[in-house]
């Protein structure tokens, strides 16, 4: 599992080095506060580092074979993930209507609108992935199909895509 | 009642997400601050890399697997990253003066 985590973590090092690169030769950058909404991003970024914790919950309840509190546990994650996508959409549609596309965008460098869509559309498939992952890992464990292990390469990926938030929260909201 | 072979890990799980948040909104407070661009940068990726190290090492166990895992991940995406910022940065920063005339 962590050979594919490597892996993927690589594609989302090339998109974060290529929007560095653009971002440092362009003199016009948007400004991050005054295109996002941050305490949105700040409640999309709460509900995905809870759904993390629930997660681990999830693998810490299936090592001791508590599967009824596994299953409510991985059950809650995938809600949580289900939130943060609704949440995203909600802020994509919001900059489409104030006129960001994937080639020009209101606020300044072209470029934004195409590093904005790409990287947060990656990651919001990352997470809708991981939706699907683990609402099939609730019904094998709710029948006592799944194991320890498998609930633990379930979380390994959802924490992954947690870990990718991070740097796009830092790099792309904040900087 | 946790098992004696399996002993729960929870309270290091809700002590990481509530460090997880804590270094969150002190990320938030200082893009708030009226600080210099470089301290606010280099507070920001300290920041970033404290979360990253609490996921990776405590929600993944990555601190829990053999060592040789451990050095290929960390080593290997941080040589990584030295070296896709020694070969773009300053190429990026040599067009940016190129295009602005300074």
């Amino acid at each position: 599992m962590w050979w594919f985590i490597v892996t993927d973590g690589l594609l989302f090092a090339g998109f974060l080095a290529s929007y560095g690169y653009a971002r440092i030769l362009s003199d016009n950058w948007p400004n991050p506060p005054q295109v996002f909404s941050l305490p949105f991003i700040a409640a999309m970024t709460f509900v995905l580092i809870s759904s993390s914790a629930t997660m681990a919950g999830a693998v810490d309840s299936a090592k001791r074979a508590e599967w009824s509190g596994a299953v409510r546990f991985v059950l809650a994650t995938a809600l949580g993930g289900l939130v943060f996508l609704g949440m995203q959409a909600y802020e994509w549609m919001h900059l489409i209507q104030e006129g960001a596309r994937l080639n020009g965008n209101p606020w300044g460098a072209r470029a934004f609108g195409a590093y904005f869509f790409l990287m947060t559309g990656f990651h919001g498939t990352h997470v809708l992935t991981g939706v699907v992952v683990l609402l099939s890992t609730a019904a094998r464990a709710a029948r006592r199909r799944s194991t320890a292990t498998g609930v633990e390469m379930a979380g390994l990926y959802w924490h992954f895509v947690d870990l990718v938030w991070v740097f796009i929260f830092t790099l792309f909201y904040l900087l | 009642m946790a098992q004696a072979s399996h002993t729960s890990h929870a309270r290091v799980y809700w002590l990481t997400w509530a460090a997880l948040l804590a270094v969150t909104l002190v990320m938030l407070l200082v893009d708030g601050a009226e600080l210099s661009r470089g301290l606010l940068v280099t507070v920001l990726l300290v920041a970033m890399a404290v979360k990253a190290g609490l996921i990776a090492g405590n929600f993944m166990h990555l601190r829990h697997e053999r060592s040789g895992i451990i050095w290929t991940v960390v080593l290997g995406l941080f040589a990584l990253g030295v070296i896709l910022w020694a070969l773009m940065v300053p190429d990026a920063a040599r067009i940016h003066d190129m295009v602005t005339g300074r």
